[in-house]
């Protein structure tokens, strides 16, 4: 059971349960709102935490098959949202894993980097290479972060979860949590308040 | 005390500008792979039509499997002990040209009764390779020589899956390593017929089962 949940995640849990009960009453196409509506979101907290997109498209992918599985199977969630990310978050864990086995470094993303320049290089609102340094100098911000930091600094501040979603979808508790994001703030902002102009 | 510092903290950072500038940067949509939404139904389907087929699955020709698994053995410890590459033969296919190899591979291909009439071919796929695959698919006539309807699963190990429901017939097939390489099935009999320097491999599902 995942906590109380804040204004926006109650009205996504509205939207999404007639969703479900179509998915669960054998419907599968219905399936594909679900996927279209929390894609971005997903593959974004995966691509942070491998630090590569094709591994990130495909550990989301894995998380949306395992969580359609337990939509059909197992018992009717009660936000599909956090539903699917505890789902990510353990795939992530569990990737993450197998690749520091591999020693592959978190900023070795060759494909990644290639489409996101690309998309760069399309994007008319930039003017010039400002945003892109800083870009640069985030990822490497975030790549200090351990692991556990990563995970809760995402959750809370780009999924904007409460702590009490984060607990439950983790298996931490709320100090530790806090704790973890507390560090990671330290981190960053120690890393980007000069790249920002921040005193 | 402990947790009034920490409460103090949280709202500290909760008012910081470069937490906040991160955390907006950190939100931009990535480009992802237009065919995401795609991938992700046609194995959610596949994964429907295994579930609705329901639980009573047996496995057709077991004797198959077994000599499936020691051919594939065989094949992996020769590939291994003579570096060999991959396991293509004759002219390599003009659209692998320069990549490079896959390594080692091997595959095994079981059939389970599903639907009346379909049979649940599995395909899987094997590497020693595991850090350079980071996508398995698989082309056949079955479904249209298209490179990204058709994904295996990672089994984690180097080891690829998938299942497709097909009716009997004869069907040619081989996978892609990572959207590009393609590689037949080295587990598997290969078609006489080549239209592009490098021959299919052969999968035909019988009616109690495949050969």
């Amino acid at each position: 059971m995942i906590g109380p949940p804040d204004i926006e995640g109650s009205s996504r849990q509205d939207e999404d349960a007639p969703i479900v009960a179509r998915v669960r009453a054998g419907d599968v196409d219905a399936y594909a709102i679900l996927v279209s509506r929390y894609r971005d979101a997903a593959v974004r907290y995966a691509y942070r935490m491998l630090g590569d997109l094709s591994d990130a498209e495909d550990v989301t992918q894995d998380a949306f098959i395992r969580a359609y599985r337990s939509v059909t199977r197992d018992q009717e969630p009660v936000r599909f949202e956090a539903w699917l990310f505890k789902i990510l978050v353990n795939r992530c864990r569990t990737a993450a894993a197998r690749r520091s086995r591999r020693r592959k470094l978190f900023v070795e993303d060759h494909l990644g980097v290639d489409r996101w320049a690309a998309q760069q290089a399309q994007d008319s609102r930039r003017e010039g290479e400002t945003d892109f340094e800083m870009d640069e100098e985030l990822d490497r911000a975030m790549a200090r972060l351990n692991d556990a930091q990563r995970e809760a600094f995402l959750l809370k501040h780009v999924n904007e979860m409460t702590y009490e979603d984060m607990a439950t979808l983790t298996g931490t508790p709320i100090p530790a949590l806090k704790m973890r994001v507390s560090r990671a703030c330290e981190t960053l902002r120690a890393c980007l308040a000069e790249v920002y102009h921040v005193s | 005390m402990y947790r009034d510092r920490q409460e103090r903290s949280l709202d500290q950072e909760q008012g910081d500008e470069v937490i906040r500038h991160a955390a907006a940067r950190l939100r931009v949509p990535l480009p992802i792979d237009s065919g995401f939404d795609a991938r992700v139904m046609t194995a959610v389907r596949a994964e429907a039509r295994v579930a609705k087929a329901g639980s009573g699955h047996r496995v057709v020709r077991g004797w198959w499997t077994g000599v499936a698994l020691a051919s594939v053995a065989a094949l992996v410890l020769l590939a291994v002990r003579s570096q060999i590459g991959s396991f293509h033969t004759g002219t390599p296919n003009p659209s692998t040209r320069g990549l490079p190899t896959t390594g080692a591979t091997a595959s095994t291909i079981t059939a389970t009764q599903g639907r009346p009439g379909l049979q649940r071919v599995r395909f899987e796929f094997v590497t020693p390779e595991v850090g350079n695959v980071r996508r398995v698919t698989i082309v056949g006539s079955f479904n249209g020589w298209n490179t990204s309807v058709t994904p295996l699963r990672s089994l984690g190990r180097g080891r690829w899956a998938t299942e497709v429901p097909l009716s009997p017939g004869r069907y040619t097939y081989q996978f892609v390593i990572n959207g590009r390489q393609w590689v037949p099935d080295p587990g598997a009999p290969r078609d006489a017929d080549s239209d592009f320097g490098t021959s299919n491999s052969v999968v035909t599902v019988a009616q109690g089962g495949m050969t």
